[in-house]
């Protein structure tokens, strides 16, 4: 962490998103009603049909009586219910703790109330939810558990970050958050990544869009203020952003359109990669409804990308 | 230019205020968060550098008006070249402005108005110098002396009788103004009282005392009305028969050098003779006689020609054609009526010595026709033995047309023939008493003027007792014991006009005394001004009945007409030629500028009435009134600048 960056250390701004768990079980109450169990196909005892070898398959599955009979070799599947984890990484640095004016509260309280819902529908549904961060003082990573307390430590971790932290000055910080992910993720996973997206590094997207690979399921939910959407300063204006130290100044009613289209330019940056992984990008401001946002991250998981 | 409170320039700093607002506004910006700052381009301050363009124009504005409201609060005064009051405290001034309207008036300055013009400018500087609570009454010097406002708070209304007045071609009247001017101020409650001359001081007598109030503070600014220079005038032209007799009078010999006298018809010269020579450095009077062809008789203007003066009003004259106006006919008994040295009657000697404006036509009798009346002004009956019927019938319509007659009543008269009275005179009988009072009524002989006094002691052998008054008998003068002396009677446009005691020396000592020659120019004057004679000075007025119609040529100058105790009295205000119709009968008449005016000598002041302490020509005139309008104008200045940026915001904003 930079000096500067240390200096930004500030708390969450929750604002009108308080009380967290309150607000996390209407959001998620809002989305997702009554249990639900993640289907895997592979190894089981329900027979799930047939289908094509290919190589790596394990020769045990091998049908030999379709193999005699048709010459062709074909797997037999199983189903079972299992666990899928759900890895939420939440970006806690300087950036996220912005909070434009009229805005419900900052940005990573927005992020932290959309993983504390994600994770109450995940642990209704029995899958296990692991928390980690980019960024951040206090932070304190949340390994996959399940079961009753699991939803009160992911809280209970949510509410003692501060957001502060420089990834232009720490260009490791993301390879470290994404390295135990990485790790611990296994076949059928998902991975959801909640920040602004905007002082990440340039390899940052194909970075995170690496890691769908082995049936892992990626969510990107970009988390911005209105302000930051839309520029809304009229006249002279200095800005300086809170990572990298970047000051500008700026007429704000001759840049805005083209500050846009640059925005929307680096956002784009991170929807090619996502899409190549079957999944897409969640663009949301902090004065958007929560439920809205986490049905549209659900239906990215469960419904396969767009 | 001075500051009645200097010490608040000191404010002049607050200047710098809208600098170092300005400039604490072209600071930069304060730095605002702004997380994506990377991916906002940076541009060059276009919106600045435009508001700073605007802003160098408010910058401007209200440095400038600070500047304003500061030399405002400082209260500058600058200094101009106006008439101005002294004041010595705060309290309110009774101001008198005297403005002299007289002839000599017209005399150009070398700055170039004219020196009423002057007066009249001067009068309104002092006016408008006026404060709250000053009372300012105005007064003509022009002869007579009269009251043009009187004393008002109402300094518009006193501008508005300024800037209405006119100059005349009157005498100067300035003891009459003074003395009016002093009357004003006496009722009066302030205890500064001041009477402003505005006058060349030209008023005929040099040699008088010195012109001074003792009752108010008088100040005779100088400056327009000493500009030296000579004049020479035409008082008056006459046409007898082929002569034109013009009178001149020049206030110097050098300024009749070069110049002669011409008659005019249609405006070409008929005529022309010149002035002669004149001497220097002393007023002269000139009669000038051109003789007239045949071919031209009715010229109507004499003229002078040749150089110039500092008066050009005064330069010509009418001509008027042969006029009744100077006879004064006397029918007295010289065996009656006679001096032991010889000569004619006392009468007529009297009247001679009056003046060559009158002419003494001696008379056997009183003529029995209208007609032999007609050519007469006046008439003067010495104890006459009463009138026949006839001259009754034509002393009665001679009166009527305007005619004035004095009938000096004697033994003889009281014995008249069977068949003779003396109407139109006395209607009642009159007796001849010996045992006559000694001298008469001062107090009752105002109209004889200070020589009314030698009546008091008037030595009678004896008088004529009017038995009973008519109703339109006025006595003018009582004897010691209250009997009539002197009664007056109008008859139609004249005057009738009887004195209870005959002109000769037997009967009484009067015609010695000079309350007789009081009494005989005040008949010529009457005789003047009924139209007697036509030609009266600029000052006088023709009398009419008030029942009378009078009517003028168009073109003319407008004659002021006015009822004064039951008689209709028109003024001329400048000399010329006018054109009357009086009651349907055409008549030309006459006015004169009074041959004292022409003398531009000045009348001497008391010591203090120049002093700079009274007043000057040089003024501080406060300037907050302006400062104040133009610190009103930089405001709205502002407001239309920030209206016009407004406007040119507006479709960036919609953006």
């Amino acid at each position: 962490m930079s000096e500067r960056a240390g200096s930004l250390l500030r708390k969450v701004e929750w604002g009108r998103l308080q009380p967290l768990r309150v607000k996390a079980r209407t959001v998620a109450e809002g989305v997702y009603a009554g249990a639900h169990r993640s289907r895997r196909r592979g190894p089981g005892v329900e027979f799930g049909g047939h289908r094509a070898y290919v190589p790596g398959d394990d020769l045990r599955w091998i049908d030999r009586h379709a193999l005699m009979r048709h010459d062709k070799l074909v797997v037999r599947e199983f189903e079972t219910e299992t666990d899928r984890v759900v890895h939420l990484l939440v970006d806690a640095t300087a950036s996220m703790g912005f909070a434009g004016q009229g805005a419900p509260g900052d940005k990573v309280a927005y992020a932290a109330l959309i993983a504390a819902a994600l994770a109450r529908v995940a642990l209704a549904s029995g899958d296990p939810v692991s928390l980690d961060w980019i960024g951040g003082v206090g932070v304190r990573s949340i390994p996959p558990s399940s079961g009753r307390d699991a939803f009160e430590h992911i809280v209970g971790a949510i509410e003692a970050v501060r957001a502060t932290g420089d990834l232009v000055a720490d260009k490791h910080a993301l390879d470290r958050a994404l390295q135990p992910i990485a790790r611990r993720s296994r076949r059928g996973s998902v991975i959801v990544l909640l920040s602004d997206l905007l002082d990440l590094p340039p390899d940052a997207p194909l970075q995170f869009a690496s890691l769908g690979t082995w049936g892992r399921r990626l969510a990107v939910v970009q988390v911005l203020d209105r302000e930051e959407r839309e520029l809304p300063y009229s006249g002279p204006v200095r800005l300086r952003s809170l990572e990298g130290n970047v000051v500008v100044d700026t007429d704000a009613d001759g840049t805005r359109v083209h500050y846009q289209d640059r925005l929307e330019g680096h956002t784009r940056l991170w929807a090619g990669p996502l899409a190549a992984r079957g999944s897409r990008l969640v663009r949301t401001t902090t004065d958007r409804d929560p439920v809205e946002v986490v049905r549209e991250v659900l239906d990215v998981i469960w419904g396969g990308g767009s | 230019m001075r500051f009645e409170y200097a010490a608040a320039l000191a404010a002049l700093v607050l200047v710098v205020m809208p600098f170092l607002a300005h400039l604490l506004r072209l600071r930069r910006p304060r730095p605002r968060d702004f997380p994506p700052a990377s991916l906002v381009p940076a541009s060059a301050p276009v919106a600045r550098s435009r508001s700073r363009l605007e802003d160098r124009s408010l910058l401007a504005l209200r440095a400038f008006a600070v500047l304003a409201a500061v030399v405002l609060g400082a209260m500058p005064l600058v200094r101009c070249s106006r008439l101005a009051m002294s004041r010595a405290s705060g309290a309110s001034v009774a101001m008198i402005i005297v403005i002299d309207d007289s002839s000599s008036m017209h005399a150009v300055s070398s700055s170039g108005p004219s020196r009423f013009e002057v007066a009249a400018r001067g009068a309104l500087d002092l006016i408008g110098g006026a404060r709250d609570g000053d009372i300012v009454g105005i007064v003509l010097a022009g002869d007579p002396a009269r009251v043009a406002l009187v004393p008002t708070a109402d300094r518009s209304a006193a501008a508005e009788v300024v800037r209405e007045m006119r100059v005349s071609d009157r005498a100067t009247d300035l003891d009459g103004a003074l003395s009016l001017a002093q009357g004003m101020l006496e009722a009066l409650p302030q205890a500064d009282r001041r009477i402003v001359l505005l006058s060349d001081l030209a008023d005929g007598k040099p040699e008088a005392a010195p012109i001074g109030s003792d009752k108010a503070t008088l100040w005779a600014p100088r400056q327009g009305f000493d500009d030296p220079g000579d004049n020479c005038a035409i008082l008056r032209a006459d046409r007898t028969d082929r002569r034109v007799l013009a009178r001149v009078v020049c206030t110097s010999g050098r300024a009749a050098r070069g110049r002669s006298v011409a008659a005019t018809q249609g405006g070409a010269v008929i005529v022309q003779g010149p002035l002669g020579v004149l001497e220097d450095d002393r007023i002269s009077a000139t009669e000038v006689t051109l003789e007239l062809p045949d071919s031209a008789l009715n010229v109507e203007e004499a003229q002078l020609v040749g150089g110039s003066d500092i008066i050009a009003h005064d330069d010509g004259a009418p001509v008027a054609p042969p006029l009744r106006g100077s006879v004064i006919a006397v029918v007295s008994d010289p065996s009656a009526s006679r001096v032991a040295t010889g000569g004619p009657p006392p009468v007529e000697q009297a009247l001679a010595a009056l003046g060559a404006a009158v002419t003494v036509r001696p008379l056997p009798a009183v003529p029995d026709t209208v007609e032999e009346l007609s050519p007469l002004a006046g008439l003067v009956l010495d104890d006459p033995p009463g009138l026949t019927p006839e001259a009754r019938e034509a002393v009665r319509r001679w009166l009527e047309a305007g005619g004035v007659a004095l009938a000096a009543l004697g033994p003889r008269s009281a014995s008249a023939p069977l068949g003779a009275s003396l109407e139109p005179f006395v209607a009642h009988n009159i007796r001849w008493e010996t045992n006559a009072p000694a001298g008469v009524d001062v107090n009752t002989a105002a109209v004889l003027g200070p020589s009314a006094a030698s009546l008091e002691a008037l030595n009678p052998s004896g008088r004529i007792v009017i038995e009973g008054l008519a109703a339109d008998d006025l006595v003018a003068v009582r004897w010691a014991d209250g009997a009539p002396w002197l009664l007056r009677r109008n008859v139609g446009h004249g005057m009738a006009v009887t004195l209870t005691l005959p002109m000769s020396l037997e009967s009484s000592d009067l015609v010695v005394r000079p309350a007789f020659l009081a009494l005989l120019l005040d008949l010529v004057e009457s005789a003047s001004s009924k139209g007697g004679s036509r030609r009266i000075d600029v000052g006088g007025a023709w009398s009419f009945p008030s029942t009378s119609q009078v009517e003028q040529a168009r073109g003319q100058e407008v004659l002021e007409q006015r009822v004064v105790n039951d008689r209709k009295r028109v003024t001329p205000r400048l000399a010329g030629r006018y054109d009357l119709r009086v009651d349907g009968v055409a008549e030309a008449r006459f006015a004169t500028i009074p041959e004292r005016e022409i003398d531009l000598r000045r009348r001497k002041l008391v010591e203090n009435a120049t002093s700079a302490s009274t007043g000057s020509n040089v003024a501080w005139v406060d300037l907050s009134r302006y400062l104040a309008l133009v610190l009103l104008a930089a405001l709205a200045g502002e407001m239309v600048l920030r209206f016009l940026q407004a406007w040119r915001d507006r479709p960036t904003a919609s953006a």
